[in-house]
C-alpha cells in the first residue's frame, strides 16, 4: 500500500511536470516520421523494383522494423535513463526526503515504490512505441508477423527500460542526478558498442569484447534478443538465426540465449536488492 | 512518567572527526525545549539521528519510549528539517494529503486534520495553489503544517522561523504556544534566541558536538536578580558613600543582604549614570531607592534586568572557544 502510494506520487510528477505529455507528443512526431518513411518506401520499393523473391521482399520489409525497433530502444532507454536518473539523489539534494523519511514508512517502501513507478512508466512506453512501430510496419508494408512471437519480443523488450531503471535507481543513491545519468548513458553506449563490435568482426577477441559488455550492461544484448523474438526466430531456429544474420548491427549476428535473459533478471534483482540495502543503510 | 526523548551518551562520528557526542538529554512530556549552539556544533546531525534520518554509531536512545527510527516513534512524531523542499509540482492541500496518507490517517480524519492545519499555519487562502508559487515564508509555514498534519505528541523543529519574517515569527511563537499548553512536546532547534526565551521551558547548549550546559530557562534567565538605577547627579564620591552606608548596615535590609553595586556606567550623551545592583526582591530595591534619595540623587528609572539568553550563549560560547552565530 506504502509503495503505491510512493509510485502513485513519482506518477503525478511525471504527469505534472509535463514528463508524460511532451514525451507522447515528441513520440508521436517520431512515429508519423517512421510511418512516413515507411510508407514512402514500401510504395517505391512496390513499383519501380519489385522483389520478386519472397525472402528478398520478406528482408526488405524486416529492415524496416529493425530500424523502428532499434530507434525505439534507443528512445526507450534514453527515457528510462533521465527519467529515473534523480529519482533518489535530487530529492536528497532538494530535501524532500528529510520530509518523507521520518514519516511512518520503511525506506524499502520508499525506494520500491520509486523503482516501481520509473519501471511501470518506461515499460507502458516501451509497449506502446513497439506495438506502434511493428504495426506500422505489418500495415503498411505487409510483413507477416506471428502475434505469440510478437508477444514474445515485447516482453524482451521490457526488459531493456527495467534494466536501465533498476541501474538508475541503484546509481542515484550514490551519484548526483546528472552524473548519474551520464553514466546511464555511458553504459548504455558501451552496451551498443560492444554488440557492434560482436557483430562486425568475426575475431575470437571481438566476440569476447562483445560478450563482456553485455554482462556489464546487458540492455544491447536483450535488444538483439528481442529483434530475433519478434521476427519469430525462436519458432523457426534455423531460418530466423539466418534472417538475423542479414541486419548487421542493427539486428543480427548471435543471438543471447534463454541463460542469458535470465541473468538479465538476476541482474535486475541485484540492482534492486543492493538499492534497498543501501538505501535502508544510509544516513540523509 | 516515560520521558518523550531520553538519550544516553547519544553520538554520531563523522570520517571528518565532526558529529556529535556522548549527548545525554531528557525531555519531559509537554516541555518546549530549545536546542542551540552556534553553526557547525551538530544541532542538525542530532536531530536527524532523533528523526531517524541518520542513525547513531554508539549510545542509546528513545523517544516516547521507542528506539530511534522505530516506526511507533515516527508514528508519533512531526518533523520540520532545516533544508527541505515539498513538492512543487503539488498544492498545498495536496502535499498535506500525502504526508497524511503516509501517516496512515484515515481519510476523514486527513482531511479534518489538514483544514485544520493551514488555518493554523495561515495558509487556508493558499490551500489550492501549488507550491511553486509559495514564498520560502509560505514554504516554511507549509513544512509547519506537514510536520503538526498527523497530530504529533512530538514535534521536533529545526530552524522554523528561519525564512519568516517578524509577524510570520510571531505567529509561530503563537502557535507552538499554543501546542505546548495542548500537552504536545517540542523539541526546538532554533538560531533565534528570543524565541527560546519566549516560548521555551528547557534548554540545552551544544558546542563541538557536546552538550555544555543545559537547564530550565527561568533559572538561566534569572540566576541572581539585578536591578538597574537610573541616577542623575552622581559622582565618585557618591559611588564612595553609597558603598560605605551599605557597609554600615547592620547586615540586614529590606529582609536580605544587599551584596553589592556591580556595575556603574555613565549612559552615552547623557548626565545620568545607571548602576546595577545585586538584590534579592523588590523590597530591597525600594530600600536602595530611598537610600540613593537621602542622598539628594535624582533617580529617574528603577527596573529589574533580566538576562538575557544572547548573553548567555555568547558567554559559553566564548568560554568553549566555540564561534558565535
Amino acid at each position: 500500500m506504502m509503495v503505491l502510494t510512493v509510485a502513485r506520487m513519482v506518477w503525478t510528477e511525471i504527469v505534472r511536470k509535463r514528463l508524460f505529455w511532451t514525451t507522447v507528443a515528441l513520440t508521436v512526431v517520431f512515429l508519423a516520421l517512421y510511418l512516413f518513411a515507411v510508407q514512402r518506401v514500401s510504395a517505391s520499393a512496390g513499383s519501380d523494383n519489385p522483389l520478386d523473391d519472397p525472402l528478398d521482399a520478406y528482408l526488405h520489409r524486416a529492415v524496416w522494423l529493425s530500424i523502428g525497433l532499434y530507434m525505439a530502444n534507443l528512445i526507450v532507454a534514453y527515457l528510462a535513463i533521465f527519467s529515473a536518473a534523480g529519482t533518489i539523489s535530487s530529492e536528497i539534494e532538494s530535501g524532500l526526503l528529510l520530509a518523507v523519511l521520518p514519516r511512518p514508512i520503511r525506506r524499502w517502501q520508499v525506494y520500491l515504490g520509486k523503482w516501481l513507478a520509473h519501471t511501470v512508466w518506461s515499460g507502458l512506453y516501451a509497449a506502446g512505441v513497439y506495438w506502434a512501430v511493428v504495426g506500422i510496419v505489418r500495415v503498411r508494408t505487409g510483413l507477416p508477423l506471428d502475434p505469440s512471437a510478437l508477444w514474445r519480443g515485447c516482453g524482451v523488450f521490457e526488459l531493456i527500460p527495467c534494466v536501465l531503471v533498476s541501474l538508475m535507481v541503484l546509481g542515484s543513491l550514490f551519484l548526483p542526478t546528472l552524473s548519474n545519468g551520464v553514466m546511464g548513458t555511458l553504459l548504455f553506449g558501451i552496451g551498443m558498442i560492444g554488440g557492434f563490435v560482436q557483430r562486425v568482426s568475426a575475431a575470437p577477441t571481438m566476440s569476447k569484447v562483445g560478450f563482456v559488455t553485455s554482462l556489464i550492461i546487458p540492455t544491447n544484448a536483450d535488444y538483439y534478443r528481442m529483434f530475433y523474438e519478434a521476427l519469430g526466430g525462436s519458432s523457426l531456429p534455423p531460418i530466423g538465426a539466418q534472417m538475423s544474420a542479414r541486419f548487421g548491427p542493427f539486428g543480427g549476428g548471435p543471438v543471447p540465449n534463454n541463460a542469458f535473459l535470465v541473468y538479465t533478471g538476476l541482474y535486475i534483482a541485484l540492482c534492486v536488492g543492493i538499492g534497498l540495502w543501501r538505501f535502508g543503510q544510509r544516513d540523509l | 512518567m516515560t520521558a518523550v526523548i531520553e538519550t544516553r551518551r547519544l553520538s554520531k562520528q563523522f570520517p571528518n572527526g565532526r558529529g556529535v557526542h556522548d549527548v545525554t538529554l531528557r525531555v519531559e512530556p509537554g516541555a518546549v525545549y530549545g536546542f542551540l549552539g552556534p553553526n557547525g556544533a551538530g544541532k542538525s546531525t542530532f536531530v536527524k539521528m532523533l528523526a531517524g534520518l541518520i542513525r547513531p554509531t554508539s549510545g542509546e536512545a528513545q523517544i516516547l519510549g521507542f528506539p530511534l527510527g522505530h516506526l511507533e516513534a515516527r508514528r508519533r512524531l512531526g518533523y520540520l528539517p532545516e533544508l527541505f523542499r515539498y513538492q512543487d509540482w503539488l498544492t498545498a492541500e495536496e502535499v498535506l494529503r500525502f504526508h497524511a496518507k503516509l501517516c496512515r490517517l484515515p481519510a476523514p480524519v486527513a482531511e479534518r486534520r489538514i483544514t485544520r492545519v493551514l488555518a493554523d499555519v495561515g495558509l487556508s487562502q493558499a490551500a489550492h495553489a501549488r507550491v511553486r508559487t509559495f514564498s520560502k515564508g509560505m514554504q516554511q509555514r507549509l513544512g509547519l503544517a506537514c510536520a503538526l498534519v498527523a497530530e504529533p505528541q512530538l514535534l521536533l523543529l529545526d530552524e522554523p522561523a528561519s525564512a519568516l519574517d517578524p509577524g510570520g515569527r510571531r505567529q509561530i511563537r503563537e502557535l507552538l504556544a499554543e501546542l505546548a499548553a495542548a500537552g504536545t512536546t517540542v523539541f526546538l532547534n532554533t538560531h533565534q534566541l528570543e524565541d527560546v526565551e519566549s516560548v521555551c521551558t528547557d534548554v540545552a547548549l551544544l558546542i563541538d558536538g557536546r552538550v555544555r550546559a543545559q537547564g530550565r530557562v527561568d533559572e538561566i534567565l534569572h540566576p541572581e536578580p539585578v536591578w538597574e538605577f537610573d541616577v542623575g547627579g552622581w559622582s565618585d564620591d557618591d559611588e564612595a558613600s553609597v558603598r560605605a552606608a551599605l557597609e554600615a548596615l547592620p547586615g540586614e535590609a529590606g529582609g536580605g543582604r544587599i551584596e553589592r553595586i556591580e556595575r556603574v556606567e555613565r549612559l552615552p550623551g547623557d548626565a545620568v549614570h545607571r548602576l546595577q545592583v545585586r538584590l534579592e526582591d523588590a523590597e530591597q530595591a525600594a530600600w536602595f531607592n530611598a537610600l540613593l534619595m537621602a542622598g539628594g540623587l535624582s533617580v529617574y528609572r528603577v527596573q529589574s534586568k533580566q538576562r538575557r539568553l544572547e548573553s548567555w550563549f555568547l558567554d559559553w560560547t566564548a568560554e568553549k572557544g566555540g564561534s558565535t552565530p
